[in-house]
């Protein structure tokens, strides 16, 4: 399993151990070449000073005493050198310090004005650092000299030495760094990712029986109180799923429990006392069979749409019949309440494509429902188009604050239960079939408390 | 006993109702809340069977109302909630015990009579009273080593009388008592139930265990 603190530290650890040392060698690098340009720069200047002083006096070339002296060139001790040689590179004059040795000639792929310069073996064999010019000596008017080269050096011992003090510093800077920069942020890690491993074991310790939990998101930093909203977030949904499940549990065994009461009561009855035992009673104890029956295949029905076993098979249906089988089929209902059925079918000019099986159930359960809860003499107007559906009725006791819960399964206006006619699980039923046929059901209620309950395709 | 069934489900009302009055009870039935609060306010029963999902007022809030009146009636609720926190929220409203349907009928008998006896102090079903050994659960009778066989209406009549002995009933609370709302029963039918009743007590020659307070009613001497 990946990590964040693995893999953070591993990051940062390897680009603690690019970073530092490429940081120490810049640093190095820097150092070396401004002080190797500083030593150029002075070595630079005690050429040019021989460079002027030299010049040709009596055909002889000589460069002043003094100014060999002032540029350190002037004792046996000295720690600077110098050698002026011809073109063809015979030496012509050395300094002191030189004694009887000679400096390196001009590498040959140096051979031009100059200067240049190079890190040499000095003849004492100590390291140093020449610098190469050529020059025409003044006062050569013989041209009996031509172009000269002074080859001008001076020890790098100091400089090597400072250099080396600098890479010995950065090196123990830097390891000492790397080690120092490793543990720090690995105690970083540690203590950033701390409200991390909180949270984690506050969802760990989250029970699955006390969905009512939350994770306390004040004391978390802002971009962990995001997720911890997020769960949170879930946490609500998960708890309100959870309930809606258990509140279906309660009212399917509610609505399984009551007849089955009955029935136990009945047959309880009957067997007690036989004289109880009427053609009525066991009529009455069949219909309370049927409408378990019934409640069953209603609850298998929502089972299957929730869980995607219904099988949906679009074919071209014909509205007209469907609706008027519907409107006969509840038409006798009806009539016992004096209530009055107007359908108003549009078929449009296309055939209409759904599920013929659960375009019934929908229209059965939408007119089922408006035939029994519209009041006594009220009119129930049923409309269908291609991918339209609607059923308007009154009903005077809905209230506003009802229509929400219309679709909730179980939910009816009135918790009791006359009999077993109405289990508050059809217009459930709609909503699901009709999700299973691609559509959406709304209901609404007019100021004049008219129930319209519409399914449109999309 | 005299009870009030309120159910909303018809079919259960009656079938309970017809039970309950052949195991000799006087039963009033509602189908709803405001029609059990009118029928609890205009008699005093000895139970109370209420369900608790009835449609406009439900069985809690009658319970909460007749609790705050200080009615003291022992009440059974009925119902297919069987969750533990229906059961608790049902009996700390003041219900006296519970059944969850589906139920057996005589468990329902029974439990009405443990609530009876507890009402009135009994710890055991049977009593002894005088020379009658009366078991109130099985509903027998015995005399010595002789059993009674009685009528669920006689039954009844003893039981309320032997409840209480020494206490005067007149004929008006013994009708009260033994026949429900709907039942209007001849003038003499409680003196004709209670002469029927003492005869089947004792046996010729023996002193009476019913006695006729005239002017007052009937009570069980011993």
């Amino acid at each position: 399993m990946s990590s964040i603190r693995r893999q953070l530290t591993a990051t940062l650890c390897l680009a603690a151990a690019i970073l530092l040392p490429a940081g120490g060698l810049a640093v190095y690098w820097t150092a070396e070449n401004l002080l190797t340009d500083q030593f150029d720069t002075t070595l630079t200047a005690k050429a040019q000073a021989l460079i002027t002083a030299a010049e040709i006096d009596d055909d002889e070339f000589e460069i002043d005493f003094d100014v060999q002296a002032f540029a350190g060139f002037g004792q046996q001790s000295s720690e600077d050198y110098y050698q002026v040689r011809f073109a063809n590179g015979e030496s012509l004059q050395r300094s002191p310090s030189l004694q009887l040795s000679d400096l390196p000639a001009q590498p040959a792929a140096l051979l031009s004005r100059g200067p240049h310069f190079a890190d040499i073996t000095l003849p004492d064999g100590r390291p140093g650092r020449a610098m190469w010019q050529t020059f025409v000596p003044a006062d050569d008017d013989k041209k009996a000299y031509g172009t000269l080269t002074l080859a001008a050096a001076s020890e790098s011992v100091s400089l090597n030495h400072t250099l080396g003090i600098l890479a010995g510093v950065l090196l123990v800077t830097g390891g000492v760094g790397l080690v120092a920069t490793l543990l720090l942020l690995r105690l970083t890690l540690r203590h950033g990712l701390r409200p991390l491993d909180a949270l984690a074991t506050r969802v760990q310790d989250l029970r699955p029986d006390k969905p009512d939990q939350r994770i306390e998101t004040s004391h978390l930093p802002g971009e962990l109180q995001t997720v911890a909203d997020k769960i949170n977030d879930l946490l609500s949904r998960v708890q309100a799923s959870l309930a809606r499940e258990r509140r279906f549990s309660s009212h399917a065994a509610h609505e399984m429990r009551t007849p089955l009461a009955e029935l136990k009561a009945m047959t309880e009855l009957m067997v007690q006392w036989p004289e109880e035992s009427t053609p009525e009673r066991w009529k009455e104890t069949l219909t309370i069979v049927d409408e378990m029956e019934a409640l069953l295949g209603k609850l298998s029905l929502l089972s299957r749409a929730d869980s995607g076993g219904q099988s949906v098979i679009h074919e071209p249906v014909d509205l007209q019949q469907t609706v008027d089988a519907c409107v006969e089929r509840f038409q006798p209902a009806a009539e016992a309440r004096g209530i009055h059925i107007e359908p108003s079918v549009h078929p449009g000019g296309q055939a209409f494509k759904t599920d013929p099986v659960l375009l019934q159930t929908v229209l059965n359960n939408l007119l089922g429902n408006a035939v029994s809860h519209a009041p006594t003499g009220a009119r129930i107007h049923v409309e269908a188009a291609p991918g339209y559906l609607s059923v308007t009725n009154p009903a005077p006791e809905l209230a506003q604050e009802d229509v929400g819960f219309l679709f909730d399964r179980f939910w009816r206006k009135n918790t009791g239960r006359q009999n077993g006619e109405h289990s508050g699980l059809g217009l459930s039923i709609v909503a699901a079939c009709s999700s299973l046929m691609g559509a959406r059901c709304e209901a609404s209620l007019s100021p004049a408390k008219a129930l319209k309950l519409e399914v449109k395709w999309s | 006993m005299k009870l009030l069934l309120i159910e909303d489900s018809q079919r259960l009302r009656t079938t309970l109702a017809t039970a309950l009055t052949r195991l000799g009870h006087a039963v009033d039935a509602a189908e709803d809340g405001e029609e059990g609060e009118t029928l609890a306010s205009m008699s005093s029963y000895d139970v109370i069977v209420l369900d608790l999902m009835l449609p406009g007022q439900d069985g809690i809030t009658l319970l909460k109302k007749w609790r705050q009146a200080g009615k003291d009636t022992p009440v059974l609720l009925l119902t297919a909630l069987d969750g533990i926190e229906d059961r608790v929220r049902g009996l700390s409203q003041g219900a006296d015990d519970y059944l969850v349907k589906p139920f057996a009928l005589e468990e329902l008998a029974a439990r009405l009579e443990v609530l009876t006896r507890r009402r009135h102090g009994m710890a055991d079903s049977r009593s002894q009273i005088g020379p009658l050994e009366i078991d109130f659960a099985a509903k027998t009778v015995k005399r010595g080593a002789e059993d009674i066989l009685l009528t669920a209406r006689e039954f009844a009549l003893l039981e309320i009388l032997a409840r209480r002995p020494g206490q005067v009933f007149s004929r008006e609370q013994l009708e009260a008592r033994l026949y429900n709302e709907e039942t209007s029963p001849l003038s003499n039918a409680v003196d004709a139930a209670v002469y029927a009743l003492r005869k089947k007590l004792c046996p010729e020659g023996e002193p009476a265990l019913i006695q006729t307070r005239r002017g007052l009613g009937y009570v069980l001497q011993v």
